[in-house]
This record gives structure tokens, C-alpha cells and sequence, in this order.
């Protein structure tokens, strides 16, 4: 605050001015007006923060998925997957170009762009209120003007009434593009949010995205629910696509598959990518005759049902191995089950289903 | 004077205002496009409400994010119990905040300094 206004209105030589209060009030107003504005900054830029925060964890979580993307565009069809623990790498270089990509991209994630009454200003209720307002602040003034017309605080108070009245509608303009900011952070965060639980290459849900669910499916069982059932099901001699024809075909065959068995489910069913070949289904309230049925469904479907590519018809079978969830042990075991029963399926022959329970 | 209702929505917070039990709940997170549209009926009701009873006022805020321009109005607010807290009305608020995060916390300060009626920061699990 200008010292000179306070040594102005703290003058002996105005202690009887009828302006005097007013002039102090509209003072003080516009000190409070000034802290309060400091404040709400702070208190924004701490929301904000927060909001960037969070969006670099997302970025962060999902650049194994964008890894993975861009190496298939890049390196034709190499997924960078460890082939031990089937986890995306996430080396320091593969980090360092999803970052760019995201940096170099991130006006298209964010392009929502402005539509013409907001690019126009002020909503119209708005608009008409603060119109109001000035008009009736000018009156005031014109009031003013008149009755101490000669008063030596005359002008100070014509000066203190017209600060006040624009750091009030900075206040507001601040708190509009402030609000503007924040809202494009939010957008990002679930675009991205979205996306670290999505699989690129299938649009399917990933490991996240399922394991997300599965965690809401334990606990719905363990409170009394219904249990649910898993099939972990791998396509069989995968390799040998990729070898024979080319990643590209590879890629299209899981895209395939991933698609016959995300339309031939229930809304309320979950088929996520697993790994590079592996998908696991989650069958919601099913017990486990209802989930051989349909597991036999969906290897017989996948059997019948070729994929084209480049003018050859790929025949694709897949092993699958059931287990149902007892919600009296942990997730991890019926996980387990799962892949043990797969794997029985893989050595008894292939293209075939195993259950958890016949082991 | 009825119960002030409004339900959550992905931008907007739950409100529940009770004029018998005088306790005002504001809960979930404020970023709506227009906030004084949220915020002015809220106001008004409070306004109406600190005329036309006696009663102590307890508001209860867990709000876990506010876009500015909902601060401004939550200031407002504020300011509203304040001045009815100055003429001697019981006014208590109670901000709870994510225990495990020490910004929200900060933030809750903010607003305490803003205000000298009593004002309680809870943390939550």
C-alpha cells in the first residue's frame, strides 16, 4: 500500500473532512481486497500444484504403456516386454522419448479449444449484474462529485473509489483464468487416467485396468457377494506368427482375438491384455460350471474364426486355464490357480481348457 | 425454512444445509464452470437462514479440491458467518482434510487465517 495515502488521510488538516471515513473505509477494503487476493492465489497455486503433482505420477505410470506404443511403431512390432516377468521395460531411454512425446503432443491431448461465448467473455447474468454495478457505482460517485464539490480529499477518494473497483474486478478476471488452467490440468489428469488403464495396441483394459477391477471383485466377495471366476488364456504358438509373417501380423492377430473375446462377453465381464500373448477374463458372478461354458465359448470361437492378414487366413487357437475365486483366499492364489490350470493346458496338447478344480 | 440439497457431481461438491440442527456440509470437490451459480443459492440460503434463526451455525467442510473461483466464493462465505459471528451468533467451522497430506493441510491454514471465529482443522483418514 502507497505510504502517502495513509500519511494523506492520518493529516490533521482533515480530521473534520466529511470524506474522511469514507475515504479510510474504501482504504481498508482495498487492503483486505489486496490480502485476500494474495491468499486465494496461494491457496490456488497449492490446489494446483497438487493437480501437477498428480499428472506427473500419471505421466509417470504411463510410459511403460507408451513405451510400449511408440516401440511398436518404431522397432516394427517389438514390444519391449520382459520376458520373465512379462512387464514392460521401463528403461531410462524408453522414459525419456515417451516424455518427449508427451511434451511434443500434449496440445492435442488438450485441444478442447474455446467455444465462442466463452472466447466472448462473461456469462450473460454476469455481464448484466457488473453492469449494473458500475452504473450504480458511477451515480455514487456523480453523488459524490456534487455534494463535496472543492473538498481537498475530493480526489484522493475519486482515485481510492476507482482502485477499489478494478482490483475487485482483477479479483474476478484472476479467479476466471485461474479457473481455466485448473480445468485443463483436470481434463489431462482423466484423459490420462484413462489411458494408464487401457492397453494402446487392443483399446482393451491392461494389467492395471484389471487388476483395478479384480481388487473391487475380491472385496465385493469377501463382504458376501457373488465370486467370480478367471481365465487366463494364451494364444498357442505365437511365435510362430510373428516369425512366419511379420509383428505387424502379430499385432493384428491379438487385436483380433482381443476383440472376439471383449464382444462375446457381458457388460460386466473384464477381458484385460495379461502380457504380450496373455489375456485374462474375468467372469463376474459366475460360478465355475457357468465359466467352463463360456470359456469353451470363446476357445471355439477363436478356433473358428481365422485372421486376415495380408491376404493370408491366420488360424489362431489359445490355451486357457479356469479358476474360481474363494473369497476366503486371496486373490493371488486363484491367480495362481489360474496360470497353473493354463499351463497344464499348454502340456496336455493345446487349444484347449483346463479347470483349477480337475488339477 | 427447508433442508438445502444438493447432490454431488463430478464438479460440484454435495451440500447439505439443515436449518434445525444448523449444521452446514460441504463435501467433495468444487470446479464447476460457473461457480456463483453453484455458490449464490448457497449464500442466499445462508444469509436467510442467519436472519431468520437463532440458532448456533456449525459448518462442515471436506472439500478435497477447489478451483479458484470457488475459493473466492467459499470466502464469501466465510466472510457471511464472520460478520454473524461478530454480532455474537455461535459460529463453529470444521474443515477436515486427507491426513496423509500435508498440502491439504496447508490449504485448510489459509483459510483459518482468513477468519477469527473458531475455526477447527480435522484430519481424516
Amino acid at each position: 500500500m502507497p505510504s502517502d495515502v495513509e500519511a494523506l488521510l492520518a493529516d490533521p488538516a482533515h480530521a473534520d473532512n466529511p470524506l474522511l471515513a469514507v475515504c479510510r473505509k474504501l482504504h481498508e477494503e482495498r487492503t483486505r481486497l489486496h490480502r485476500r487476493l494474495e491468499r486465494i492465489g496461494r491457496i490456488s497455486d497449492g490446489y494446483q500444484s497438487q493437480l501437477r503433482e498428480l499428472n506427473r505420477e500419471l505421466v509417470a505410470a504411463n510410459d511403460r504403456l507408451g513405451t510400449a506404443l511408440s516401440e511398436v511403431r518404431t522397432l516394427r512390432g517389438f514390444v519391449p516386454i520382459c520376458s520373465r516377468c512379462k512387464k514392460v521395460r521401463d528403461d531410462e531411454g524408453y522414459w525419456d522419448e515417451v516424455e518427449s512425446y508427451l511434451g511434443r503432443h500434449s496440445e492435442a491431448v488438450l485441444s478442447q479449444g474455446v467455444c465462442p461465448d466463452c472466447s466472448r467473455g462473461v456469462d450473460p447474468q454476469r455481464r448484466f449484474k457488473s453492469a449494473d454495478e458500475n452504473a450504480e457505482e458511477t451515480r455514487r460517485l456523480n453523488g459524490v462529485l456534487q455534494e463535496h464539490t472543492g473538498n481537498p480529499l475530493l480526489p484522493e477518494h475519486v482515485r481510492l473509489s476507482k482502485r477499489y473497483a478494478r482490483l475487485s474486478r482483477r479479483l474476478d478476471k484472476i479467479s476466471k483464468i485461474s479457473d481455466g488452467f485448473q480445468s485443463q490440468l483436470k481434463d489431462l489428469n482423466a484423459v490420462l487416467q484413462r489411458d494408464s488403464l487401457t492397453d494402446p495396441l487392443t483399446g482393451i483394459a491392461n494389467r492395471r485396468g484389471m487388476v483395478d477391477r479384480l481388487q473391487a471383485e475380491t472385496n465385493r466377495a469377501a463382504r458376501g457377494g457373488k465370486t467370480f471366476s478367471l481365465l487366463m488364456v494364451d494364444l498357442d504358438h505365437f511365435k510362430r506368427i510373428n516369425d512366419n509373417y511379420g509383428h505387424e501380423a502379430g499385432d493384428q492377430v491379438i487385436k483380433e482375438v482381443a476383440r472376439l473375446l471383449r464382444e462375446n462377453l457381458r457388460s460386466f465381464d473384464l477381458c484385460a491384455r495379461w502380457g504380450g500373448e496373455e489375456f485374462l477374463v474375468l467372469l463376474a458372478d459366475t460360478t465355475s460350471d457357468q465359466a467352463t461354458s463360456v470359456a469353451e465359448k470363446l476357445r471355439g470361437l477363436v478356433e473358428s474364426q481365422p485372421v486376415a492378414y495380408a491376404g493370408h487366413q491366420l488360424i489362431v487357437t489359445l490355451s486357457a486355464g479356469l479358476a474360481t475365486h474363494d473369497p476366503e483366499t486371496a486373490l493371488s492364489e486363484t491367480l495362481r490357480e489360474a496360470d497353473r490350470a493354463l499351463y497344464a493346458a499348454k502340456q496336455t496338447g493345446r487349444n484347449k481348457l483346463v479347470t483349477a478344480e480337475t488339477l | 425454512m427447508n433442508v438445502l440439497t444438493l447432490v454431488p457431481t463430478a464438479s460440484t461438491p454435495e451440500v447439505r444445509f439443515d436449518p434445525e440442527s444448523g449444521v452446514l456440509l460441504l463435501k467433495g470437490e468444487s470446479y464447476p464452470e460457473n461457480s456463483l451459480e453453484l455458490f449464490r443459492p448457497i449464500l442466499s440460503w445462508v444469509e436467510d437462514f442467519l436472519k431468520s434463526t437463532t440458532l448456533p451455525v456449525k459448518l462442515e467442510i471436506g472439500l478435497t479440491y477447489l478451483n479458484t473461483s470457488s475459493i473466492k466464493s467459499l470466502m464469501d462465505l466465510l466472510d457471511l458467518l464472520e460478520d454473524a459471528h461478530r454480532e455474537n451468533r455461535e459460529v463453529t467451522v470444521t474443515w477436515f482434510y486427507d491426513e496423509e497430506n500435508d498440502r491439504a493441510l496447508e490449504m485448510a491454514e489459509e483459510f483459518r487465517e482468513e477468519v477469527t471465529l473458531p475455526f477447527f482443522v480435522v484430519p481424516q483418514k
